[in-house]
């Protein structure tokens, strides 16, 4: 299992989507870190622009106490990484089935439940270290950044710790959207019906649904996902309804989501021809 | 003991609400090596059984063994032993062909010095760090069977593996056949190319609609063939067939040709019996019979009708 999950893992990572994506990504990076940098003044007066160091992750007791504004670069970069791990993953399966080495990989492994969940575990550790890699490059950019050209003041322990916990909770939820996406891949034997799939729940069920139905909240996906990686009660107010979501009820819904999916897929696989 | 052996498999695709029989009820059993063809036209079912073969497709009835493993329950603990193409052989096309079958053979623990010698068995060795995109479809057929190969298979399940070479590249892959047969090992070879399965093949099974129609070595399936006859070349052909039947001995015409079924022994009798009715013949030879012709009398009417 352990040598399979080996194998899927260099197929994985030298597949040039992944490749290029984490060279564009790391390029996009250091454009806005160094963009940013030149825009930032080393000390605020009347209202100009300064770099923090801690506006890569404040929480907002954090926030108020030193008096910053409760600033999450991190969030912007989290966002782009689910974004592309969600394509990796779909991809990671949806280019077997068009090769259709499915047919290949079986005539070495015909254990189709050990085959997947080979796979779906190197996805996920591919997403989760696409993710750290991308965000160890940009806080590090960032924070180089603002010692230069701006102001490095605040970054505590307690911050870098509060830090390392938004970073390793960001890259299991990377694994999360990675793991789901490759799994609708399985159903769908398709790279573009997963990402069709991903598109459709957001406009149908993030949006339409929510705003029929806004009670609904704490069951869909990205609320969860947002709940977790800030460790903290939301409170999503809406006209009719004001519902808190808790970090520790949203990680028990994901990992019942994924449960389902990875399910689903493992018993779809495991019984469907392959021709 | 049989290297493959299959009992009552039948397999049946529906889509929407039509049903297709692919495989009706076949019964085949694979002696231990050699090199077995396994014959049919367009769509009697060979993919099928090839995919039942190696659990890729779930078999509607039946049973299967291979390598004395019950396909459904234990294929994973003889698959290190089978060396499989599938239709066209599918590879990733980004990736060399060295990589490929570096990560197909890190699944087993087969090192690069196996790769190396796989792609040298195949002519592949000078092509190998290319990107598999690049290949022409003789390139990957041959990559294809490099990748069975890479395991040093005691059996080789190749699903018409010379589609797509051109005549030098068959004649390779035909030796390439022969020898691994001759090496001990079992190679069960699909195929419509009669006259390839005829010169490599030692044992050939012929299939079709789903069924088997025979079995047995080749010279037993040659046998089967019309009876052999006498080929006859006149000017009056349907002259000939006209006084060959008042002679009372059976004759068609087929253009020029008057087919005679009479055995070799009687040539002098049709010779005089053509002279005495003032025809006078220009060719008199045995009628050959080829698997083609067994084939297609074989499986005359028998092809999968359009659906
Ligand atoms: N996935 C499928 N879904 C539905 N029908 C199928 C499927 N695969 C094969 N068939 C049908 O099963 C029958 C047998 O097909 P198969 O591919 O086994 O034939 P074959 O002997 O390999 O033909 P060929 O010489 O053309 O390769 C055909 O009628 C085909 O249409
Ligand atoms: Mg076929």
């Amino acid at each position: 299992m352990i040598g399979l999950v080996r194998v899927e893992w260099r197929r994985l990572t030298a597949r040039r989507l992944v490749r290029v994506c984490a060279i564009a990504a790391i390029a996009l990076i250091f454009f806005v870190v160094v963009l940013t940098a030149l825009n930032s003044q080393k000390i605020q007066s009347d209202g100009s622009f300064v770099m923090r160091t801690t506006s890569l992750w404040l929480t907002e007791a954090q926030a108020e106490t030193s008096g910053n504004a409760q600033d999450n670069a991190v969030i912007a970069v989290t966002s782009l990484s689910f974004l592309i791990v969600a394509v990796i993953g779909a991809s990671a399966i949806g280019a077997e089935y068009r090769a259709g080495t499915v047919t290949t990989v079986l005539g070495w492994e015909p254990r189709r439940v050990r085959l997947l969940a080979a796979r779906l575990i190197a996805v996920a550790l591919v997403a989760a270290s696409f993710y750290l890699i991308v965000h160890v490059v940009f806080c590090a950019a960032w924070t180089i950044g603002s010692v230069v050209s701006g102001n490095p003041d605040g970054a505590s322990g307690v911050f870098w710790r509060d830090l390392g916990l938004v970073l390793a909770r960001g890259a299991v939820l990377a694994a999360v959207f990675a793991v789901i996406s490759a799994a609708i891949a399985t159903l769908g034997r398709n790279t573009a019906a997963a990402l069709g799939v991903w598109v459709g729940y957001w406009i149908l069920v993030e949006g339409i649904v929510l705003g029929l139905k806004p009670q609904w909240v704490r069951w869909t996906l990205f609320v969860n996902i947002a709940s977790v990686l800030e460790w903290n009660h939301l409170m999503i107010e809406s006209p009719s309804v004001t519902i808190a979501v808790s970090p520790g009820a949203s990680v028990v819904r994901l990992t019942a989501y994924v449960a389902v999916f990875v399910a689903v897929s493992l018993a779809v696989f495991h019984r469907r021809d392959v021709t | 003991m049989p290297v493959i052996e299959i009992e009552g498999l039948t397999k049946q695709y529906r889509r929407r609400r039509a049903v297709t029989h692919a495989v009706a009820g076949l019964n085949l059993s694979v002696p231990d090596g050699g090199v077995y063809g396994f014959l049919g036209p367009n769509g009697s079912g060979k993919t099928t059984t090839i995919r039942c073969l190696l659990g890729l497709a779930r078999p509607t009835s039946g049973r299967i063994s291979v390598l004395g493993a019950e396909v459904g329950r234990d294929l994973s603990t003889v698959i290190s032993r089978i060396g499989s193409i599938v239709e066209t052989p599918a590879l990733f096309p980004a990736f060399s062909g060295r990589r490929n079958l570096e990560l197909l053979g890190a699944i087993d623990g087969i090192g690069p010095r196996a790769v190396a010698a796989a792609l040298e068995r195949v002519g592949l060795e000078s092509r190998g760090e290319d990107r598999v995109r690049t290949y022409s479809l003789g390139m990957r057929q041959r990559l294809g069977l490099a990748a069975a190969l890479l395991k040093d298979p005691e059996l080789l399940i190749l699903d018409e593996p010379v589609n797509g070479l051109d005549p030098g590249g068959i004649r390779e892959f035909r030796e390439l056949i022969r020898s691994l047969g001759a090496e001990g090992r079992t190679v069960f070879v699909s195929s419509h190319l009669l006259s390839e399965v005829q010169l490599m093949c030692d044992r050939v099974a012929i299939l079709a609609r789903g069924a088997l129609i025979t079995e047995g070595s080749v010279a037993e399936v040659l046998a089967l063939g019309h009876t052999a006859g006498l080929v006859v070349r006149v000017s009056k052909p349907d002259r000939a067939v006209e006084i060959l039947a008042q002679a009372g001995i059976a004759a068609s015409h087929d253009g020029e040709i008057v087919r005679v079924q009479l055995g070799a022994d009687e040539a002098a009798r049709v010779t005089e019996v053509l002279a005495s009715g003032g025809l006078f013949l220009s060719e008199l030879r045995a009628d050959e019979v080829d698997l083609e012709t067994v084939f297609v009398e074989l499986t005359e009417g028998r092809t999968v009708e359009g659906s």
